[in-house]
C-alpha cells in the first residue's frame, strides 16, 4: 500500500516537534477520518524561517505533514499558501488514492497557521490604534513614565535584534507592558507588506476592519475557538514529560 | 529477520494434515463430482466424506451441510436466502451491530427492499443484551442472526440463552461461527441454532471454501441458480479439493480444541499482561474473560494504529488494526466504537491473534519492539495525556 520511500520517511520523519512562541499554529482536524493536523510556523518578514508540525492520525497524514513542513521551510508566506498538492506527492513519489485527503488537510493546516498569524498581527495593529488615543490624551500625565520607558525601550530594543524570536509576540510585550507606540514604525512598515500580501489574497482572509463582529459570531465553530485551546496548550508544551 | 505472525484472525497457515489429505483431488481424484464416472464418483466420495466430519464435529447430519465459497457467501445465503422465502410470514431482520460486513450489507440491501432491520447495540465488553433482543422480536420477526464470537476484539456471545430465546419465539437464528468453530466446542443440537456460517481459512484449511449448516426443514431460496449441486440448494461445480480441505481443518481444530485453547489462552494472557503493564495508556478491547482464546485487541492512546502496524511490519511482526476486510477504510472501527470506545481510542486499536506456533520469546520480542514503537509514535502526536481522562475514569468504573 505505501511505498518504500514513504515508510523511510515514517522511520525518520523531518520536522517533528513544536516550536515554541511560534508565529502561527495551525490545526486541522478531519471530520471523518479524525485525523488531526497541527502546524507551527516561524515566520520573519513575510518568509517562514521554520516550520514543525505534530500528527495523529494514518501513515499518510504523519509523512505529508513532514514533507509539507520540509517543503515550506525557506519559502514566502504566499509560495506557502500555494502549496502544490502534486509537488507533495511528487516528493512521495507515489500516495495510495484514498490518502489523498491527508494532503489536503496538510495543506488546511498550514492555512490556518497562517490565518493565526496574521490574527496577532491584526491584534496588534488594533491595539497599537487604541494606544496612539490613550497615549495622546494621558500624553502630559504620563510624560515623565514615558521617558523611563523610552530607555526600556532601547533595551527592547537591542534583545529583539540579537534574540530576533518574533518580532510579533515581543511589540505585543511592548504595547501591553509599556504602552508605547512610536517604536514600531519600522515594524509596521512590515506590517504593510504583509497587509498587501493578505489584499492580495483578499478571500483567504478577512479584512481586520471589518470582520469583528463575524469572527465573534463564527468563534462556537471555526478555528478561533481551536486557536484559543492552542495558546493553552502552547503554554504548556504538548508531547513532552509524560513518556515518561 | 525474525518474522512473527500475529494476524490469525484474517487467515492461517494450511496445516500440513490438511494439505496432504487435499494433495490428490489435484492430481488424481480431479473428477468433477457430478459426473457418474468413476473419477466422479472418487470426487464425490471425497465430498461426502468431508460432509460426514464437519456433521460430526458440529453433531448434525451430514445432509444439512453446504458448502459455498466462504463465510461471505454463506452469511449472505442465510439473509437473504430466509428473507425471500419467509417474507410472507414478516419481513423483520435482527441482526446485532458488531457483525461481519457480510451480514451487515445483505441488511443494507434488504432495507431497500422493504425490510425492516433492526441493530442490537451492545455493551462495553461487546455483548448482545437478551433483554434487548426479547423486546425487539416481534410478530413480523423471521430472522435473528448474532456472531458467535467478534472477529475484531474476540468476544463470545451467549450463544445458547439467544437460540433459546429466538426458539420460544419461533424465530429462526443464524449464527456466524467463522471465528468460533476451533475456538470452543459447538454442538448445534445443545444450542438450538438452526443455521451456522463456517470458514476454511480461519482454522488451518484452505481459501476460497466455507459451508453453511441449514437444519432440515427450513426452507432457504438459493443464492446461486444454475445447477443440481448441493441438493439443488447451491449451483456451481463443487470445490472438491477445498472441500475436503475444509473437512479435515474442521476434524483437526475440533479434535484439538482444548489444548489450543489451553496454550494459546497462556500466550495471550501473558501479552495483554505485558503489554499493559509496560505500555502506558493501552486498554484491552473486549470482554476480559469471555474472549476467544488467540485474540488480544489493544488500543494505544495518542497514536494510530496504522502506522503501529506498519512499524511493526518493519520489524518483521504482522498484526491488524481492525479487521483486514476493512483494511483501507481509513475511518475508526464501527465495532469498537459501538462498544462505546472514543473516536481516538477507536483508531488506536491493534487486533493481535496468535497462533499455537507463537512462544514466549516470541512475545517478549513482540513487546519489545511494540514498546519503542509506541514511544516514537506518541512523540509525534499532538494529543495531551489530559484528552485521555478517560482512562483513569474507566479503570476506576472497573
Amino acid at each position: 500500500m505505501y511505498n518504500q520511500k514513504i515508510m523511510n520517511i515514517l522511520l525518520n520523519p523531518l520536522n517533528v516537534g513544536v516550536i515554541r512562541g511560534a508565529s502561527g499554529i495551525g490545526i486541522a482536524e478531519d471530520s471523518i477520518n479524525k485525523d488531526l493536523i497541527k502546524i507551527y510556523l516561524l515566520i520573519e518578514n513575510d518568509r517562514i524561517i521554520d516550520a514543525k508540525f505534530k500528527t495523529f492520525g494514518s501513515v499518510a497524514s504523519i509523512v505529508c505533514s513532514s514533507v509539507a513542513c520540509g517543503l515550506i521551510i525557506n519559502k514566502k508566506i504566499v509560495d506557502a499558501l500555494v502549496l502544490d498538492t502534486n509537488a507533495i506527492i511528487d516528493e512521495l513519489e507515489e500516495l495510495p488514492s484514498q490518502k489523498i485527503n491527508s494532503i489536503c488537510l496538510v495543506k488546511e493546516a498550514i492555512y490556518n497557521a497562517i490565518q493565526n498569524y496574521f490574527e496577532k498581527l491584526r491584534k496588534i495593529e488594533k491595539k497599537s490604534e487604541q494606544e496612539i488615543c490613550d497615549n495622546d490624551n494621558n500624553f502630559i500625565k504620563d510624560k515623565k513614565q514615558a521617558n523611563e520607558n523610552t530607555n526600556d525601550k532601547s533595551v527592547k530594543n537591542e534583545n529583539a535584534t540579537v534574540g530576533n524570536q518574533k518580532n510579533v509576540n515581543q511589540n505585543t510585550k511592548n504595547f501591553t507592558n509599556d504602552k508605547l507606540v512610536d517604536n514600531n514604525q519600522n515594524n509596521n512598515e512590515k506590517k504593510e507588506d504583509l497587509f498587501s500580501i493578505m489584499n492580495k489574497y483578499g478571500d483567504l482572509f478577512k479584512n481586520p476592519s471589518t470582520s469583528l463582529s463575524k469572527d465573534e459570531n463564527l468563534k462556537t465553530n471555526t478555528s478561533l475557538n481551536k486557536d484559543e485551546n492552542l495558546k493553552t496548550e502552547n503554554d504548556d508544551p504538548i508531547g513532552d514529560g509524560w513518556l515518561k | 529477520m525474525k518474522k512473527i505472525y500475529l494476524d490469525n484472525a484474517a487467515s492461517t497457515m494450511v496445516n500440513s494434515e490438511v494439505l496432504n489429505e487435499m494433495l490428490p483431488y489435484f492430481t488424481e481424484k480431479y473428477g468433477n463430482s457430478n459426473s457418474l464416472h468413476e473419477f466422479g464418483r472418487t470426487a464425490n466420495a471425497g465430498l461426502d466424506l468431508a460432509r460426514e466430519r464437519i456433521a460430526k464435529a458440529i453433531n448434525c447430519q451430514s445432509n444439512e451441510i453446504y458448502f459455498t465459497s466462504g463465510a461471505t457467501e454463506s452469511n449472505n445465503w442465510a439473509i437473504k436466502g430466509i428473507a425471500e422465502s419467509y417474507m410472507d410470514k414478516g419481513k423483520h431482520i435482527i441482526v446485532s451491530c458488531i457483525e461481519h460486513p457480510s451480514i451487515i450489507e445483505p441488511c443494507k440491501y434488504l432495507e431497500k427492499h422493504g425490510f425492516k432491520v433492526t441493530y442490537l447495540p451492545v455493551d462495553k465488553n461487546g455483548i448482545v443484551s437478551l433483554a434487548d433482543l426479547l423486546h425487539n422480536i416481534d410478530k413480523e420477526t423471521i430472522l435473528v442472526s448474532i456472531m458467535s464470537a467478534n472477529n475484531e476484539m474476540g468476544t463470545i456471545q451467549h450463544l445458547k440463552a439467544i437460540a433459546q430465546t429466538t426458539k420460544e419465539k419461533g424465530v429462526l437464528f443464524h449464527t456466524d461461527a467463522t471465528q468460533g468453530i476451533g475456538a470452543f466446542n459447538i454442538d448445534v443440537q445443545e444450542l438450538g441454532v438452526d443455521m451456522l456460517t463456517i470458514s476454511g481459512h480461519k482454522i488451518g484449511g484452505p481459501k476460497g471454501i466455507g459451508a453453511l449448516y441449514i437444519k432440515n426443514g427450513i426452507g432457504i431460496e438459493p443464492l446461486l441458480h444454475g445447477g443440481h449441486q448441493e441438493r439443488l440448494r447451491r449451483g456451481g461445480t463443487s470445490n472438491v479439493p477445498g472441500a475436503v480441505g475444509l473437512g479435515k481443518a474442521v476434524e483437526v481444530a475440533t479434535r484439538d480444541i482444548t489444548i489450543n485453547a489451553q496454550k494459546l489462552k497462556k500466550i495471550r494472557d501473558y501479552f495483554i499482561k505485558q503489554v499493559l503493564d509496560r505500555i502506558e495508556y493501552t486498554k484491552l478491547n473486549g470482554h476480559p474473560i469471555q474472549r476467544l482464546a488467540n485474540n488480544a485487541n489493544i488500543s494505544f492512546g495518542m497514536i494510530e494504529g496504522e502506522s503501529i502496524m506498519l512499524m511493526l511490519d518493519l520489524e518483521g511482526i504482522s498484526v491488524s488494526t481492525g479487521s483486514a476486510c476493512s483494511l483501507g477504510v481509513v475511518e475508526p472501527s464501527n465495532i469498537l466504537l459501538a462498544m462505546g470506545l472514543s473516536e481516538n481510542l477507536a483508531k488506536g486499536a491493534v487486533r493481535f491473534t496468535f497462533s499455537k506456533n507463537i512462544t514466549k520469546s516470541d512475545v517478549d520480542y513482540v513487546v519489545e519492539k511494540l514498546e519503542a514503537i509506541v514511544k516514537k509514535l506518541r512523540s509525534y502526536s499532538p494529543l495531551s495525556k489530559s484528552k485521555f481522562d478517560e482512562f483513569k475514569n474507566e479503570k476506576k468504573g472497573e
